[in-house]
């Protein structure tokens, strides 16, 4: 089973793409959706993915709040190699502190990341590196990110996990993190073909050809611009 | 001493500016390199300049433009003189507004002042200068690069806006009521006859906002829009004083009364509702009211209608990178029987100048309204409609209904009216002219067929 958690308050920036995506792939069949107050389903079952999406900074500490009598079972599911996805703010969750003007939150602490939220708003196109697939996205956040994690990918243009570590995201096991915004998996079909695979799903991807077509189209914009930027 | 002299410094400046761009034909027109000017020379330059003799700031994710347009338009019609900021809702824009009809003497005849307010920024506003009253339309998600998400710019507008205004809300949205203070008046649409229940994506607000427990809605107009209550602790949306209740083709009745209806879309019916509950504040009796709203239209760039050879094409702006408002557009042609074509072009242009577009909105956007019968083709255009296209097949959209053009040049061609009886024609804000341009070769087209 997939789970997604909260998908009643974590869904900001486009990230209900990845769960329409999600949908239309495994069917709601194989999709649990966890809303707020109701226990985890990753409690007393066995998931293959859990998936949470951005979250306002007023929510962030309800869901801290509701995942902190799981803390443990999150941390044997990471050790186990089970499957997570946060995009966007949802990585704050997992991280060991959360820094904004007025206080200090403290999150789960199962990943060892800090989050400082900073005045100014850094807006970017990204195109990174995985293996050998590249990741495109955007950003649009306050927050930079301090990371002692493994990252996700690597960065080729735009910001990184900070404006001065090009590494973006985390990567732990088999828990997958990234402060891009939005349908990721379907702006990125290469590297969901590759997340899907792990998941045991081998058939294409809905839409695939479709997917690929745009994606190559913004992979050439990409170069270019960074081709100008270049110049 | 000070203070007069940087003021009046920073007063002749812009004035001498006003008369250059007079001259050369740009009244109208806002340099931010000009006009920021006049805050380094006064940073309280809006405390000091003059002001009509009333002003009403009208601020909200959705609707100001239509309402500051439609609020002009009454106080106009009821004989008063009225300026407004044309939709530079900036700090910038507001001086460049008030400078423009100050006199040399920094005194102004007018009456009043309908201020576009932007909510993100309210706070260099606010700081100088306290409206007699500020409309708040709504608070929705928006652009994610301009304004984060609604929460973020709900504190902002927590931290600006005076204690001492007086504040008229929507009472059918939880997220901006939550602004009321001491001196607050609520309005409110109540559920209308045969309105159809539909399942929105984007919700802002689900959980109770004193106890985290999940609202239930008594009914909802569009997304989070509607009387809500938390079974928990008993918190529940504000009882409005002006409570429209019953539309009819051409009326609406409003505490009991009946007015004229401008626009029969939901989104332009809580701004007509707005409109009455502000005039009503302002103490102008209902019978001058009802004469004005007959007079009264929405703004020609936000809806155009043309007949062509017994088609409609029907031109509406549908201001991207803003889901909610998109969505609404799109509700309001679901909700058409007719047979017909849509023209989605939606790409922010403006974002598209320097480089490739966010594409995050397209997501929290219903396009699933767009799954029609009636719908015999979509045509999307713009560099981004590869990505509008997956949307939309993942919207459970046929594929041979979608038809995509990367270049705009295209349109014209690729448009055919035979055998439907409408082509809505969606653009974004910042291809107006492109969008009038477009609309002009398709009539142009059919002219030239007809001859």
């Amino acid at each position: 089973m997939i789970e997604i958690l909260y998908p009643e308050i974590c869904n900001l920036y486009g990230d209900n793409g990845n769960i329409l995506f999600l949908k239309q792939t495994f069917t709601d069949k194989k999709i649990i959706y966890t809303h707020i107050h109701d226990v985890p389903y990753f409690v007393n079952h066995k998931v293959k993915l859990i998936y949470i999406a951005s979250v306002n900074d007023e929510n962030l500490k309800l869901v801290i709040n509701e995942l902190s009598p799981y803390k443990e079972k999150l941390q044997t599911l990471i050790n186990n190699n089970t499957h997570f996805l946060l995009t966007g703010t949802a990585l704050n969750i997992f991280a060991k502190k959360i820094k904004n003007e007025k206080e200090q939150i403290n999150g789960l602490g199962l990943i060892n990341v800090n989050v400082i939220k900073e005045k100014e708003r850094k807006n970017c196109l990204y195109k990174g590196t995985v293996k050998n697939i590249t990741i495109l996205g955007f950003k649009s956040q306050f927050q930079i990110i301090n990371s002692k994690e493994k990252a996700l990918c690597q960065t080729n243009m735009g910001m990184g996990n900070n404006q001065k570590d090009p590494k973006e995201g985390i990567k732990k096991n088999n828990l997958y993190a990234t402060s891009l915004l939005g349908p990721f998996l379907i702006l990125n079909p290469i590297w969901t073909k590759e997340l899907f695979k792990e998941l045991s799903y081998h058939k294409k991807l809905p839409f695939e050809e479709e997917l690929l077509d745009a994606y190559n189209q913004r992979l050439n914009e990409y170069i270019d611009i960074q081709k100008k930027a270049q110049k | 001493m000070q203070k007069s002299f940087s003021f009046y410094l920073a007063f002749y400046y812009y004035k001498i500016i006003l008369w250059l761009q007079k001259i050369c034909k740009r009244e109208n027109k806002i340099y931010p390199t000009f006009t920021n000017i006049i805050f380094k020379i006064c940073p309280d330059y809006l405390k000091i300049i003059a002001k009509p003799n009333k002003v009403i700031s009208i601020m909200g994710t959705n609707g100001k433009t239509t309402l500051c347009n439609l609020l002009k338009d009454s106080l106009e019609q009821l004989g008063y003189q009225v300026i407004n900021n044309n939709e530079y809702s900036y700090n910038t824009g507001i001086a460049h507004c008030f400078t423009k009809y100050a006199n040399l003497k920094n005194k102004c005849q007018k009456d009043y002042a309908i201020i576009e307010t932007d909510e993100l920024t309210c706070q260099d506003i606010f700081k100088d200068m306290t409206p007699d009253i500020i409309v708040v339309t709504n608070l929705f998600r928006d652009s994610i690069k301009l304004n984060d998400n609604p929460s973020y710019i709900l504190e902002k507008m927590k931290e600006a806006i005076p204690k001492n205004v007086k504040l008229i809300l929507n009472a059918d949205d939880l997220i901006s009521s939550s602004l009321k203070q001491d001196n607050t008046i609520f309005y409110g649409v109540s559920k209308l006859k045969n309105e159809p229940n539909k399942n929105y994506i984007v919700k802002d607000i689900t959980l109770c906002p004193k106890c985290q427990n999940p609202l239930i809605f008594n009914y909802i107009h569009y997304n989070h829009i509607g009387q809500a209550y938390c079974p928990n602790c008993h918190f529940a949306s504000s009882k409005p004083k002006y409570l429209l209740t019953n539309i009819d083709k051409d009326t609406c009745t409003l505490n009991q009364e009946k007015y004229p209806l401008i626009n029969n879309t939901i989104f332009n019916i809580y701004n007509e509702t707005a409109l009455i509950s502000t005039l009503k504040e302002l103490n102008f009796k209902p019978f001058q009211i009802k004469t004005t709203l007959s007079k009264i239209n929405i703004t020609l760039s936000r809806l155009t209608e043309y007949n062509i050879n017994n088609t409609k094409m029907i031109c509406l702006l549908a201001k991207g990178q803003n889901p909610v408002a998109t969505s609404q557009v799109l509700n309001y042609i679901s909700n058409e029987e007719n047979k017909m074509d849509v023209i989605l072009m939606l790409d922010d242009l403006k974002d598209n100048q320097n480089s490739s577009e966010t594409i995050a909105w397209f997501y929290d956007t219903d396009f699933e309204f767009l799954n029609k019968e009636n719908i015999r083709n979509i045509l999307v255009v713009g560099p981004r409609s590869k990505d509008l296209y997956i949307r939309l097949l993942l919207a459970n959209i046929p594929k041979n209904k979608i038809i995509i053009m990367l270049k705009q040049e295209q349109l014209p061609n690729k448009v055919n009216l035979d055998g439907i009886d409408t082509l809505f024609f969606l653009y974004d804000i910042y291809s107006l002219s492109l969008a009038r341009k477009l609309e002009q070769e398709i009539l142009k087209r059919y002219g030239e067929q007809n001859d």
